[in-house]
């Protein structure tokens, strides 16, 4: 499996152009495009400042003692590598798939996970990847050679969903394996329980991880288009079904959808993570791309 | 319950049709998985007890909606458990109050007797082809007719049938009934349910005629229309509330003032008008101010002619052109008739047992004056005092000798004559006897007691006194009049303190009188035959006349001829002190007591002389019994013999001939007035007739009683013709509910999709 079955060329390409930039410097072993809190010999000269007590003797700028007969300290700026995660939500509600839309929030969230990790593979950003219903499934830890993207879509591909949701305790467990700082990409349908959900990203802001939650949705699941008799079947649960008048309970259903979204906006948004809806109706790479022209933007 | 079109009832099988679709499309669902099952879930919950509820109310309507059409257009009759009768003949009694009550208006001015004929009219025309009407009323029955030939009886029907007895003609009706080969049998009661017929022991016994009726196979069914409209309000009553007159009584000549006393309930007219009218021809007439709800009137009436009249009062209110009319609201107590005989004066022989010329020294005196007390009068502005008595005093022993010369008087005084000749004596019996006169025999001290039982009673084969005079019997202090026996018609006005008593009259001596017998046992008292303070001529609410003459039509009894005597005054000893026996033709009143005042106190009194004058005039003259009677009653004439064919003129005016056979007896007396009856040789007797007091009083029992006596009666109360006639059809065809279906089909249908569209909402 390659990248190239998971994204079109175009996909491919209009990726290609796109600069991901992390809003907080993160550690990295590499030199990029990412500032790096660490000063040190690198390629970027950032400042001169006067020589203190304890201040290594190789860090003196002798040129400019030479000059002025100062002692001055050298700095410089050193550029590291972006270290990601991607957590892909293969419980059973990511199976659904509308009417409208053929693509399953699945396949769609699979597809967004490629490109996210094309891009930062691209920028010499590592990328790692889980997928997750109850428990974690798949884990690869971030990496940011092109042989490893390899390995990312093999595993995305690979992973069918099925399952309940169980975001509090996957996250959980991913926080025992992320032990550097870096940026967590979530993308999930956000089925569960909101304050739940929070109080477990909450956790990652805390180790200083940035957090990103792609909320990939179904149409159908927006405005729920329904009626007539209907048997709603679990998708995450055997034999869990529900049948209904699916006109009368449309309204009903609507406002609950409101309201999760509305405490799930809420919550990322007290914990300054960026909640992104996209829906599979919305092709990735402009979903994507539109959601990086904002950050720019906003950078 | 019954169905007219019972085929288009199959269409109910209709209903099925939602309850397929219901059933068919129970399991016809679309299968979606979905994920997003945490946001319906809660939904489902709390809607699905609602739903389920509100789709089963869905389910109903709509199945509802096919069966109420095809029941509707079926037209369902419910005829209960009872197989209807439909248009089977019934035999019908119907009980219709006609009495004087039934002309008081309603609401809408229209009198309660119109409504009840409308009704009965409205009631036969509803009866199947081949039923048959009885109408039973008050004064009498009709006789059994189709449905159509009830019209003619109605038409004949006047109000005035006398005093509504609902009992009387229930046992009636039931009569009829038993007797009708008709298997279905109905009594209607239409009445209006005056407070006077509803007294509390027809009420006890209305369940007794339930039970008669039940014993009826088949049995009748009892309704009871209840046709009492609401009174006009205010209701306006002009009544004669009162007429007096100085006698019943007159002698040619004499001018009968008449005190007329009118009252009016509700708003008063400002004038009213009292009109006479002497044996139906109008007489003198009186316009007066009405002032406080009463008027009155005295107008002097001449008799002129001899023999028996009747004066008819009545009185109208004066139409007022500057105000609109003044309606009566109940005019049957606007006449009122009253008998009034004209007669010469009776002649009375005084025989004194001890003549004298020195005034009242003889035994005599005093009652020449109580007989003749306007003699030396003088006469009174537009009175004419005259006296119906002329006193002739005729010496002892010329008794005979003084008939011989002239012509038989009407009553022989003996006046404490001890001892009658010989030849007196055969006279006075013959006079009694053969000629029918009246013999009054006062006691006295000198009475020879043995010589009168001896010749007067123990000699004669039919005795001519009614009790043996016996000893003398004397009292310093005196004996006062037992006043609480005064039954006897004449005496039974003096037990009425208003008008005057015998209170103060004190006996010293009297001669005691023992049955014929010779026993001391004192002999029976007069059985009352009329309420001793109750004259006839007293209209409703009036005081006793106080008259002389009074209550003499109810008197034939008080002669009995097969009584031995009838004491009809005693002393506060129980001594007897007038006793009233029959001797062939004649009467003789024996009094134990003087007519002068040596030993009694009595000839002194004021009431000596009404007291002597009824006595001697009820005895004297031929009793009327039929001179007055109430509407609805037969008139029955006494004294005339009933050959050939008489005629008589109602009220109305018209005349009618009639055959009478052992008595003169006249039936049709609904109409309340003068009566003029015409023999074939001529003589014109006039008669009156009342409107009965309870018909008098036009209140009715209200709606708790009437439901009560319904109640007992196991009749069905009814509260217009309508309603009888809703539930006649109900009974003979049942009661149609396509009405109700075609309602509920309504409200079924607009329900549907009311309640589809709030299950779409919800």
């Amino acid at each position: 499996m390659s990248i190239h079955e998971l994204l079109s060329a175009g996909q491919r390409d209009r990726i290609q152009g796109l600069e991901l930039f992390a809003r907080q410097v993160v550690e990295g072993f590499c030199s990029g495009q990412h500032r790096s809190p660490h000063k040190g010999y690198s390629v970027e000269f950032k400042e001169h400042r006067p020589y203190v007590r304890g201040d290594e003797i190789r860090s003196i700028d002798w040129k400019v003692f030479g000059k002025t007969d100062r002692i001055y300290i050298r700095e410089f700026e050193e550029e590291t590598n972006l270290k990601a995660t991607l957590i892909v939500d293969s419980s059973g509600s990511m199976a659904y798939a509308g009417q409208r839309v053929a693509t399953t929030k699945h396949h769609y969230a699979t597809q967004l996970a490629a490109a996210l990790a094309y891009l930062m593979v691209g920028q010499q950003d590592g990328v790692g990847v889980a997928t997750f219903d109850t428990q974690v499934r798949d884990f690869l830890p971030a990496r940011s050679r092109m042989s490893h993207l390899q390995a990312i879509c093999s595993v995305l591909q690979k992973r069918s969903p099925g399952g309940e949701t169980e975001l509090s305790h996957v996250l959980g467990g991913l926080a025992k394996k992320l032990h550097r700082r870096g940026l967590l990409i979530l993308i999930s349908d956000c089925f569960a329980d909101v304050p739940t959900l929070i109080r477990a990203l909450t956790h990652f802001r805390r180790a200083k991880h940035e957090v990103l939650v792609f909320q990939v949705l179904d149409p159908d699941e927006l405005d729920f288009p329904f009626s007539g008799r209907i048997r709603f079947r679990n998708l995450e649960l055997a034999d869990d079904h529900e049948e209904v008048d699916a006109a009368a309970l449309a309204e009903a259903y609507r406002k609950n959808f409101r309201e999760h979204q509305r405490q799930l906006r809420d919550g990322c948004g007290r914990c300054r993570i960026d909640h992104v809806l996209m829906t599979t109706d919305m092709p990735v790479a402009d979903g994507l791309a539109s959601y990086l022209a904002t950050r720019r933007r906003l950078a | 319950m019954t169905l007219l079109n019972g085929l288009l009832a199959l269409g109910a099988m209709a209903f099925t049709i939602p309850l397929v679709i219901h059933l068919l499309f129970r399991n016809r669902f679309q299968t979606l998985d979905w994920g997003a099952m945490r946001f319906l879930r809660n939904v489902v919950e709390q809607n699905r007890r609602r739903m389920q509820l509100l789709n089963w109310l869905l389910l109903l309507i709509r199945c509802l909606i096919p069966i109420f059409l095809a029941f509707c257009l079926a037209r369902p009759i419910v005829t209960g458990w009872r197989q209807p009768r439909g248009d089977e003949p019934v035999a019908l009694a119907v009980v219709l109050d006609n009495s004087y009550s039934m002309t008081a208006r309603q609401e809408e001015r229209r009198d309660r007797f119109a409504v009840a004929v409308e009704t009965v009219r409205a009631i036969a025309g509803s009866l199947a082809r081949g039923s048959e009407v009885v109408l039973l009323t008050s004064d009498g029955m009709g006789r059994v007719t189709d449905p159509a030939g009830i019209d003619s009886q109605l038409d004949q029907l006047r109000p005035g049938g006398g005093p509504f007895e609902l009992d009387t003609l229930l046992g009636k009706a039931i009569g009829v009934l038993s007797q009708s080969a008709m298997a279905n049998r109905q009594i209607v009661i239409v009445a209006d349910h005056t407070a006077s017929g509803f007294t509390q022991a027809m009420l006890d016994g209305l369940p007794a005629i339930r039970q008669r009726i039940a014993s009826v196979t088949p049995t009748p069914e009892v309704v009871w229309v209840d046709l009492l409209g609401e009174s006009p309000s205010p209701f306006r009553n002009l009544r004669i509330h009162s007429v007096e007159s100085e006698a019943n009584y007159a002698v040619p000549g004499q001018i009968v003032p008449w005190m007329i006393e009118a009252k009016v309930d509700g708003p008063a007219p400002e004038k009213v008008e009292f009109r006479m009218r002497v044996n139906g021809q109008p007489s003198e007439r009186r316009t007066e101010i009405v002032r406080d709800g009463t008027a009155r009137a005295m107008i002097p009436l001449t008799a002129d002619q001899v023999g028996r009249q009747v004066v008819e009062v009545e009185v109208a209110a004066v139409s007022d052109p500057q105000r609109a009319d003044w309606t009566d609201d109940f005019p049957p107590d606007n006449r009122f008739a009253v008998p009034l005989r004209v007669l010469e004066p009776v002649e009375v022989w005084l025989v004194d047992g001890h003549p004298t010329d020195k005034p009242l020294a003889g035994d005599t005196d005093y009652l020449t004056i109580a007989l003749s007390p306007f003699a030396t009068s003088s006469t009174a502005a537009g009175v004419s005092p005259a006296d119906l008595f002329r006193p002739r005093k005729v010496r002892f022993g010329r008794l005979a000798e003084t008939q011989a010369a002239g012509e038989w008087p009407a009553v022989v005084v003996l006046a404490d004559v001890a001892r009658p000749s010989a030849a007196d004596s055969k006279w006075l019996v013959d006079f009694v006897q053969n000629q029918g006169g009246t013999l009054v025999v006062f006691g006295g001290p000198s009475i020879d007691s043995q010589w009168y039982d001896q010749n007067l009673i123990d000699d004669q084969r039919v005795p001519l006194l009614p009790l043996r005079f016996g000893e003398p019997r004397t009292s310093v202090a005196g004996l006062a009049i037992d006043e609480t026996r005064l039954t006897y018609p004449p005496l039974s006005l003096f037990g009425t303190r208003e008008k005057g008593t015998l209170a103060g009259t004190s006996f010293h001596g009297w001669l005691e009188m023992l049955s014929r017998g010779g026993t001391t046992d004192a002999p029976a008292d007069l059985p009352p035959n009329a309420p001793p303070n109750a004259p006839p001529n007293a209209p409703p609410n009036a005081s006793a006349d106080g008259q002389a003459g009074g209550a003499e039509n109810s008197t034939a009894a008080a002669a009995d001829p097969a009584r031995e005597a009838n004491v009809v005054l005693r002393l506060e000893g129980g001594q007897p002190l007038m006793a009233i026996g029959a001797s062939g033709l004649g009467r003789v009143l024996q009094i134990a007591s003087t007519s002068n005042e040596i030993w009694t106190t009595l000839p002194l009194r004021p009431a000596f002389v009404p007291l002597m004058q009824r006595l001697l005039l009820h005895l004297s003259i031929d009793q009327d019994a039929g001179l007055v009677a109430t509407a609805g009653e037969p008139l029955v004439l006494t004294g005339v013999a009933p050959d050939g064919e008489w005629s008589v003129s109602t009220p109305d005016n018209k005349s009618h001939r009639f055959k009478p056979e052992t008595s003169l007896v006249w039936t049709d007396t609904s109409q309340a007035g003068a009566y003029r009856f015409e023999s074939p040789s001529g003589e014109v007797i006039w008669s009156a007739v009342r409107v009965p007091d309870a018909d008098l009083k036009p209140a009715v029992v209200d709606r708790e009683t009437r439901e009560l006596a319904a109640a007992r009666l196991g009749a069905t109360l009814h509260d217009s013709l309508d309603e009888y006639l809703a539930a006649d059809a109900s009974r003979r065809f049942g009661r149609g509910i396509w009405k109700y279906l075609l309602a509920a089909l309504v409200i079924a249908m607009v329900l549907e999709p009311v309640v589809q569209q709030y299950r779409s909402r919800h």
